[in-house]
């Protein structure tokens, strides 16, 4: 190696880290920094004027807390309602619009994607006015065909599956993206071999096409999984307080009202975050463990 | 490799700059002069007035009325200069304490004392006591003991200057039972108490298709004096003889009161989604879909401002008029148990200054807000009861408010905790379990055993943390 390669090399090593610098510094203020402070924030007491250290006093009181736990068991409920839904939705979406020629494939990816524009917010609000018990569109179908009305929002056993509904409304067009372009690269001389060994569409598709679908799968879960865990919005926008009677109430609707509501508890809330985060940390490992044994990320 | 040396020139250049930035964007203090020399006060406040006739275009929207008087103070005091803020109801339980944990408060804070009492709590308040040396006399003396709280060394002090306050009556649209014939089941304007069967009489005659009586609202904290004032008409209590180391909810009286709500819901006497009710059932109200509801005696100036909104759409014979009449009535209670009513006050906080000039300034600024002729430009624009004696009767066009007010200071005030320590984190957690029981997911007794138990956790990390930091956990009389 001549000595201008080896002057070189460092050089280019500080060059490489002026160009991460414009991503790395807003990540270490806005995400790494946050993060450390919050799970540090869980074993402080914190008043509005002083703070002081009282160990793991707040994860104590989190696991007599009826209302932590409600959470905890409503968010799980969301998990269980909406990454299966969309997995399976977004699946068969794309597998449906696939074989189709590329303006209804476009059409349809566009059509699908729309809801990820529009925002959670505005979403919510449509959503607000479907489920309403007086005007709402929604039961003006279900009273008109089966004449029957409900206050969608207002019971326990159907507020959280209605709230379901609207998340998995939002979450189907990433997944479809992905799927779409997943299935855009297995390479069509399989599928020429499954037929001519007498595979049929079914058989195929279970086959062929999921396995080589898995990476795309793994992904789709994952960050689903994640972003369900985090759901708030919806809480927030479609329901009082996480009502009825802590119906709806999700793990990060509660670290919200811990911390902003007129409780001041971020210390509390912040002890709330460090579990979320240790449980979708060990959520996500065990996905890769389980589903990824089998996957070539690559 | 000239170009990254070259960006790292650029880059140590604007350092200084960013240094500079960067110290003047996270320093904690706001600066005490403007450019012209003169002391800056923060003054946030709720939306408490909107319109003001007297003070004609001046005055239309929410924070006008502050302006105004801003403008007013500035004209005397050209040493200071006021900048006003409106925080509407969301925003107040809210940016209040973030800007006080960013060490930026507001100097200057209007607010209801139920709020204002948790700040005291925690130190960030100056005592007041100096603006109302040798006028206290001067003040309604249930506002003025609501507002006198124990400081962190024992002593009780003034942390807000009562500017107005509240008390809550039975609001009736009288038109309700007169447009059919029923109006004979009513107290009268003379009388307007209610016997305890003559009420439920009442209920039941004018509840039907399309029209649940009592408005209520239990699907958060807010407001949550509305639901209580029926467990008031059982005789049951927040806290017992002012001891708030336990809520006293969960008791026979308690037991029986919510048991009567969930079968007035059952009933159809409650709107069905009460359990999810919030403002919407003063909407309800200006519909004729319920004609009884807990309000301060301010409802018609509400009322007059619904009216030339267009909202008001109450008919109740379908002869296409308005049938819309504001008839104030004692709230019931079962026999023998006296009426027992909450009582609401709002005052005026000063944030801890630092410096002498500001706190000097934030001073002479509430002495000013809380003279006589502005209580009572407050009392008059919000229809809410001054602060001070000296305004003199100002619902003195309205004979029947007048009545409702001096029966109502007759009666006892109700103890909601309003100025504990630990008034929001109990106040907050006590509607899931009202609605667990309007629900049916709970009995009534369960309801209230469970907030009971929830509560009790909260009261005891409240005096744990109390003991260590030594806050006292006593609370005024109302």
């Amino acid at each position: 190696m001549s000595s201008a390669a080896i002057e070189t090399v460092p050089r280019f090593r500080r060059g490489g880290w002026m160009f991460l610098l414009p991503a790395a510094i807003p990540f270490v203020a806005f995400v790494l920094w946050p993060l450390i402070h919050g799970v540090a924030l869980g074993f402080f007491d914190v008043q509005l004027r002083e703070t002081r250290f009282i160990g793991l006093e707040n994860y104590h009181r989190l696991i007599g807390d009826e209302t932590f736990w409600a959470a905890v068991k409503n968010t799980c409920g969301f998990v269980v309602l909406v990454v299966p839904t969309v997995w399976v939705l977004s699946l068969g979406v794309s597998a449906v619009v696939f074989p189709m020629g590329r303006w209804a494939r476009s059409f349809f990816r566009f059509a699908f994607y729309v809801p990820v524009v529009a925002g959670g917010v505005c979403l919510a609000m449509v959503w607000l006015w479907i489920f309403d018990q007086r005007y709402g569109l929604l039961n003006h179908v279900t009273g008109s065909l089966l004449g029957l009305e409900f206050d969608w929002l207002g019971r326990t056993d159907t507020a959280l599956p209605s709230l379901a509904v609207v998340v998995i409304s939002w979450s189907l067009g990433q997944p479809i993206i992905i799927f779409l372009a997943a299935l855009g690269g297995i390479p069509p001389e399989l599928y020429e071999a499954a037929r001519i060994d007498g595979a049929g569409p079914l058989r195929r598709f279970w086959h062929v096409t999921l396995p080589l679908l898995r990476p795309a799968s793994l992904f789709v879960l994952v960050t689903q999984t994640i972003g369900v865990f985090q759901v708030f919005v919806v809480v927030l926008l479609l329901t009082v307080n996480g009502g009825p009677a802590h119906g709806t109430r999700t793990i990060v609707y509660g670290m919200y009202e811990t911390a902003f509501t007129p409780m001041y508890d971020f210390d509390y809330a912040a002890a709330q975050g460090s579990v979320l985060l240790v449980a979708l940390g060990t959520i996500a490992i065990l996905q890769f463990r389980l589903l990824g044994r089998k996957t070539r990320l690559d | 490799m000239t170009g990254f040396r070259h960006t790292r020139r650029q880059w140590l250049a604007s350092l200084p700059v960013l240094g500079l930035s960067a110290w003047s964007g996270c320093s904690r203090q706001r600066p005490v002069r403007d450019s012209r020399g003169r002391v800056i006060v923060e003054y946030w406040h709720q939306p408490m007035v909107q319109q003001v006739p007297e003070f004609g275009d001046e005055v239309k929207e929410v924070g006008d009325f502050e302006r105004f008087l801003a403008r007013r103070f500035m004209a005397e005091n050209p040493d200071i200069v006021i900048r006003t803020q409106c925080l509407n109801w969301e925003d107040l339980p809210r940016k209040v304490p973030i800007s006080v944990l960013g060490g930026r408060p507001p100097d200057v804070l209007m607010d209801y004392v139920g709020r204002t009492s948790g700040f005291w709590y925690q130190g960030v308040l100056e005592p007041l006591d100096e603006l109302v040396e040798g006028i206290e006399h001067d003040f309604q003396p249930r506002m003025f003991e609501a507002s006198r709280l124990v400081g962190s060394d024992g002593v009780r002090r003034l942390h807000a200057v009562p500017l107005c306050g509240w008390v809550q009556v039975l609001v009736l649209n009288r038109a309700a039972w007169d447009s059919q014939g029923l109006g004979d089941l009513l107290p009268t304007d003379e009388d307007p108490r209610w016997r305890w069967d003559q009420f439920e009489t009442a209920l039941e005659a004018i509840a039907g298709p399309g029209v649940t009586p009592l408005g209520m609202q239990c699907a958060s904290e807010q407001g949550d004096y509305r639901v209580l004032q029926y467990f008031w008409a059982f005789g049951a209590e927040v806290y017992h003889d002012r001891d708030y180391s336990r809520v006293a909810l969960n008791s026979p009286q308690g037991v029986a009161a919510l048991e009567w709500l969930v079968k007035a819901k059952r009933k159809g006497w409650i709107q069905s989604n009460v359990a999810t009710a919030g403002y919407g059932f003063f909407d309800m109200f200006w519909r004729g879909q319920t004609v009884a509801i807990p309000s301060g005696v301010s409802m018609r100036r509400t009322y007059e401002n619904a009216l030339r909104d267009g909202k008001i759409t109450a008919d109740f014979n379908g002869d296409g008029r308005v049938d819309m009449e504001v008839f104030y009535t004692l709230p019931p209670t079962r026999p023998e148990v006296p009426t027992t009513l909450p009582v609401s006050t709002n005052g005026l906080v000063v944030f801890r200054q630092e410096d002498p000039d500001r706190r000097e300034a934030a001073m002479r600024f509430v002495k000013f807000l809380t003279s006589t002729e502005t209580v009572g430009h407050y009392a008059r624009a919000s229809q809410m009861l001054p602060g001070r004696k000296s305004v003199g009767p100002i619902f003195a066009d309205q004979p029947d408010v007048t009545r409702i007010l001096d029966l109502a200071a007759e009666c006892p005030v109700a103890d909601m905790g309003a100025t504990s320590p630990s008034y929001y984190d109990i106040r907050k957690r006590m509607p899931p379990y009202l609605q667990s029981a309007f629900l049916g997911l709970k009995t009534p007794a369960e309801a209230l055993a469970g907030f009971e138990r929830e509560a009790e956790g909260v009261l005891r990390g409240q005096l744990a943390s109390t003991q260590s930091v030594g806050h006292p956990g006593e609370e005024s009389a109302q």
